[in-house]
């Protein structure tokens, strides 16, 4: 699979740390122009500097302008999208009578609007390339979480809007696929609202949970990231990929 | 073009379709195929079809005495194995109303059955970190007139994905 996209051009949004930097590494290694996209602009700097070969944009994913404007760059400067990849997202976890309402909001917000405004910005040049739509849910996405409830209904939303672009795409050659992770090991979990000294715990707690015995690596959901993009698999689309060591099975 | 070197697999049902496509495309990859079929004739065309790092036992899964004799042999010829592909199947497309009891065997000996004792045997020469693949069909999660013993069957094949990994560890169906 070396190199199987090159000349390919790809958006990676959130791409700044933890899985989507790794998707984004994963994804210019097989040779594709990779654009990452980020919300905060000191986080995107430090990005920068550690991958000077993706090409970096500020945009908050939950403003359909700030994309638009993205979007409208890289088809500017390159002439085409092939795949999109929506990794932008937040999960912070909360009880029922702790969810506030601005906090709820921002979940749907980053991970609902953000999945959905990026893949409507990206639909026309997506629609003159044939190409591929991956959107990251979680495991979260099928399986109950108490004390996570809000987190875990916006990814199976995305699960849903996954399920109806694949069927609403086909006929224009567009594949819409979704990544589910497990718990990944990944600076955000580490600051996920956890109380520092619980999170020994609730990693261990983790593997627990986990078939294989531990939590994920973002490499590992790369991977299947850069699989489900190749232009080779051409006939899966509508599928919700589960990478996450057999947790959902339990 | 080498993710599979120094592996060996076992794909039943390889003689023909997507096992045949399977065993071409590992031993591509750089991995030793096992291939089983009921039909000599066609193994031997499918042996010749792949052309290098196959061995081809004839035999059907639903004979657990051909399943022992597969494995003895994989053993004395390569040691263990890494990867079973458990894609042997049969379809037989009946309505309720017409269905045989003879047909409901057949269906579920060689699809259900056949494949629970395919990766049973595989157990005492599966190598650590080797990974078991049951090529299972969209069919076990749809209702489709006259495939109604076989979507049963596919539909066990994805339930023993669930358990089996849940068991032990990597085990994949594709549907």
């Amino acid at each position: 699979m070396a190199n199987a996209l090159e000349g390919r051009v790809v958006l990676v949004t959130g791409a700044n740390s933890g899985i989507g930097e790794a998707i984004a590494k994963a994804l210019q290694q097989e040779g594709a122009t990779v654009f990452g996209l980020g919300r905060r602009p000191d986080v995107l700097e430090a990005a920068r500097a550690r991958h000077p070969g993706i090409r970096w944009l500020r945009a908050d994913v939950a403003k359909s302008k700030d994309v638009s404007a993205a979007v409208e760059s890289i088809v500017r400067e390159t002439g085409r999208l092939d795949v999109v990849v929506n990794n932008a997202g937040m999960f912070q976890f909360a009880p029922l009578e702790g969810s506030t309402e601005e906090m709820i909001r921002r979940h749907f917000e980053a991970n609902v609007y953000g999945t959905t405004f990026v893949t409507q910005a990206a639909l026309p040049a997506l629609r003159a390339s044939r190409g591929a739509i991956i959107n990251l849910s979680s495991a979260a996405g099928h399986k109950p979480v108490p004390g996570g409830s809000i987190y875990a209904s916006t990814k199976a939303a995305v699960e849903s809007l996954t399920r109806s672009w694949a069927l609403e795409l086909a006929p224009a050659g567009i594949r819409v696929n979704a990544i589910a992770p497990g718990p990944v090991d990944t600076p955000g979990f580490d600051k996920s609202e956890v109380p520092a000294a619980d999170l020994p715990k609730v990693k261990e707690s983790f593997r627990e949970q986990v078939p294989l015995g531990r939590m994920g690596t973002s490499e590992e959901v790369a991977r299947w990231v850069v699989a489900l993009a190749d232009p080779g698999a051409t006939w899966v689309t509508g599928q919700v990929l589960s990478v996450d060591g057999g947790m959902s099975l339990t | 073009m080498n993710k599979l070197n120094g592996k060996v697999a076992v794909i039943t049902g390889g003689s023909s379709g997507i096992g045949l496509a399977t065993a071409k495309r590992f031993v591509e990859e750089g991995a030793y195929a096992f291939i089983t079929g009921r039909r000599a004739g066609e193994l031997e065309n499918a042996k010749r079809d792949i052309g290098r790092n196959v061995t081809v036992v004839q035999g059907d899964v639903a004979n657990l005495d051909d399943l022992d004799r597969l494995y003895k042999t994989v053993k004395a010829e390569r040691g263990g194995v890494d990867i079973i592909v458990a894609n042997a199947g049969v379809v037989e497309t009946v309505t309720l109303a017409q269905a045989t009891p003879e047909h409901f065997d057949k269906t579920f000996g060689i699809n259900a059955r056949g494949t629970f004792f395919t990766v049973q045997k595989a157990l005492p020469v599966l190598r650590n970190s080797g990974s078991i693949v049951l090529v299972a069909s969209c069919v076990a999660n749809m209702g489709i007139p006259m495939y109604t013993t076989y979507g049963a069957t596919k539909a066990a094949m994805r339930s023993f994905a669930r358990s089996w990994a849940a068991e032990n560890s990597r085990t994949a169906a594709c549907a």
